[in-house]
């Protein structure tokens, strides 16, 4: 009896600790998701979806030392996964596309900008629709990298364990993907 | 150091991994050169946008939520598994019925064992046949197979008969898109079955096919 009450004591503290852990981090891994769903409702599957993959390995989860980068690459598989196993099969989930989402959601409230005026607001969202075309508009590798590395800003030493592809080969897709962003954007050669 | 080169290490630069003299190189170019340092402000402004594309706020009460099944589901996961081979026998866990949209129409039908659905089909014409699962939850490892009558072909399946595969059907609605072309007039049954652990639905749907125009059918499976 004492046992039980023992453990269950322990799953108790491990709770709480694994939820102190792990909440700084969510509102990071639900932009993740979303930057690669396209929108909320798979976002915040993606992530609870981690969760419940980490949680038994709480153990583990508390030794990491950088708990962001690693966080990442969990959530990166995992999407991976499902996206593979999502476009294999000719049976799938309903969803709207990324473009949809993107302009339902993309409300003028959820534009972050330094105390801009309703013309640069508008302004802006039409530079960001157009990046968020031009990203849509790379290949899957291209695309993941883009907005692991430019967006949410995961150094490329990070990257190399979260996409486990060398470091040189990153370099070089990055500069691919760069290059045909400022294609799109119709930025010229640099 | 010219154009070309400084243009070449762009990238480096802003990612910070050029050595250093090299980087002062660069520094020193563009302060020099105009068209070099219009393209490095375009290239920041880039990534200034990059790194501020908007984001949705995950909805209040999300950390509690998310937190709190995943514990939950570690929990019951053991349950679960108990509970699959005491309820082996219980019936029916994909208790179907069928919702038919032809253009224009909705009709429900009932709860059926084996639903029947027609649609007309116009011959050598490719037909996207939709159909609609609305699962209850997750139905892991669920088998789809569809027995393909003689009249039709299912595109990239040639001369296929029957076409069977693992998938799985998450909780809401999954999507079966089905391209078909009529090979031969006449009436055929195209049946879909999917199997989860031990219970098994079927749909027959009743093709006829004619030269008349038809286009696709929106079959709407609601399981409880």
């Amino acid at each position: 009896m004492a046992r039980v009450i023992n453990l269950a004591r322990q799953h108790f503290s491990d709770s709480e600790e694994f939820e102190k852990l792990i909440s700084p981090h969510l509102n990071n891994m639900y932009r993740l998701a979303y930057r690669f769903t396209g929108n909320t409702a798979d976002s915040e599957d993606l992530v609870q979806d981690v969760l419940v993959k980490i949680y038994p390995r709480r153990q583990q989860v508390f030794r990491i030392e950088k708990l962001r980068p690693w966080l990442a690459k969990i959530l990166y598989r995992l999407f991976i996964d499902q996206h593979r196993r999502a476009t294999r099969s000719p049976l799938r989930l309903l969803k709207f596309s990324v473009k949809e989402s993107y302009e339902r959601e993309n409300t003028i409230e959820n534009v972050p900008a330094e105390n801009p005026g309703p013309a640069e607001i508008i302004d802006q969202q039409l530079s960001y629709s157009k990046i968020m075309q031009a990203l849509d508009g790379l290949n899957d590798d291209q695309r993941h990298l883009c907005i692991l590395h430019d967006v949410e800003g995961y150094t490329l030493n990070e990257l190399v364990d979260i996409l486990n592809s060398p470091l040189g080969t990153l370099k070089s897709r990055l500069h691919r993907a760069r290059a045909t962003l400022r294609r799109k954007l119709n930025r010229g050669t640099f | 150091m010219n154009c070309q080169v400084t243009r070449g290490l762009v990238d480096d630069f802003f990612d910070g991994t050029l050595e250093k003299d090299t980087e002062e190189k660069v520094l020193h170019h563009i302060g020099d050169c105009m068209a070099c340092r219009n393209g490095f402000d375009s290239e920041k402004q880039l990534r200034h946008m990059l790194q501020n594309l908007p984001t949705p706020l995950p909805p209040s009460g999300f950390t509690d939520t998310v937190v709190e099944k995943a514990i939950t589901e570690a929990h019951n996961k053991g349950r679960f598994k108990a509970a699959i081979s005491l309820c082996g026998g219980i019936a029916a866990a994909i208790a179907l019925w069928v919702l038919v949209s032809l253009p224009g129409t909705m009709v429900p039908d009932t709860e059926k064992q084996n639903m029947l659905v027609d649609m007309t089909l116009q011959l050598q014409e490719r037909t996207t046949i939709r159909m609609v699962f609305n699962a209850p939850r997750d139905m892991l490892q669920s088998t789809v197979t569809l027995h393909v009558p003689r009249h039709l072909e299912i595109v990239g399946f040639p001369g296929e008969r029957e076409i069977s595969w693992h998938t799985d059907l998450l909780k809401g609605k999954n999507l079966l898109e089905i391209p078909v072309v009529a090979k031969k007039a006449g009436q055929a049954n195209l049946v879909t079955q999917i199997a989860y652990q031990d219970k098994k639905k079927k749909l027959t749907l009743t093709t006829k096919i004619q030269d008349s125009m038809q286009k696709s059918a929106l079959v709407l499976y609601k399981s409880v």
